[in-house]
């Protein structure tokens, strides 16, 4: 089988999923996934839909499983997973793949990723205090900034969005 | 807020996952019932179901159980299940019925 390797980081994980289809559209179909290493494998263009979650514990955790096992069963392929990162795909013959069909459930997908991406942002800046407190490496301070930036970017755009669901959410049936 | 179980407006999701389980059903089974049922128009995700799954049972009104089919597991609906969702017909007819009293009304 005809593989390719491809390096890549990704911050922001609705571009990375969009790569990802962009890719198996053409045919190359993810297999396996180490932060900045993705490999593909050749098959049929337009055969898989991607989807990549976000769980609420590590995959290993009985919760994460009793998940897997449920999109194992829905025809849901497990691709790989990345700390609480899961690389999904699903035959796109078998209808439009989305993960969530309701509000609150899209509601609950973004604050997890909003509470991430607030994690990350937090370390990054700590590190920086550190580092002008105490310099150890001070070229790291800029990178440190940078990804600080882009992820506050984010995070206001996820914060959009979840303002947006719970808006739409409030018009209608809720339990 | 806690709302006694009579007065508890179902998310479309829930109605139809309740209305699926009155014989006992697998994720895939409930989904494409579902979907079969509202002409295509609900499809249920597959996170959102098991979302939904879950909390049904937490909360008693739906049961797995040993399912014919081997390895899937398989949900029923409960007594309380029943209770509910026979609550939430009634509360629908009362919207259907004002509707169809009321819509168009100071037209006639």
């Amino acid at each position: 089988m005809k593989t390719k390797t491809v390096y890549r980081v990704y911050v922001d994980y609705e571009k990375e999923e969009k790569w990802l289809n962009e890719m198996a559209a053409k045919g190359w179909l993810l297999e396996r996934f180490k932060i900045g290493r993705y490999v593909f494998s050749e098959g049929k263009p337009d055969e898989y839909m991607y989807r990549i979650e976000l769980l609420e514990e590590l995959p290993n955790h009985s919760k994460s499983k009793a998940y897997l096992e449920f999109l194992d069963e829905m025809e849901i392929e497990v691709v790989d997973t990345s700390f609480r990162w899961i690389f999904l795909r699903k035959r796109t013959e078998d209808g439009p793949f989305h993960l969530y069909s309701d509000f609150d459930s899209m509601i609950a997908k973004t604050n997890r990723v909003l509470q991430l991406y607030q994690l990350v942002f937090l370390v990054n800046i700590i590190a920086v205090c550190i580092n002008v407190l105490s310099p150890f490496a001070v070229w790291v301070i800029w990178p440190n900034l940078a990804l600080a930036a882009f992820v506050a970017y984010l995070i206001q755009r996820q914060t959009q969005k979840s303002r947006t669901l719970k808006g739409l959410r409030e018009i209608s049936e809720q339990d | 807020m806690t709302k006694s179980v009579g007065s508890v407006a179902l998310t479309e999701a829930v109605y139809y996952v309740l209305l699926s389980l009155q014989v006992p059903r697998h994720g895939y089974g409930i989904m494409q019932f579902v979907q079969e049922l509202s002409n295509n128009r609900v499809q249920l995700a597959a996170g959102t179901l098991y979302g939904a799954l879950s909390s049904l049972v937490e909360k008693g009104w739906i049961e797995a159980v040993e399912g014919a089919s081997g390895r899937k597991k398989e949900y029923v609906i409960t007594i309380d299940g029943q209770s509910v969702l026979e609550a939430e017909l009634v509360r629908l007819e009362e919207l259907v019925a004002n509707g169809k009293q009321w819509i168009g009304a100071n037209r006639s």
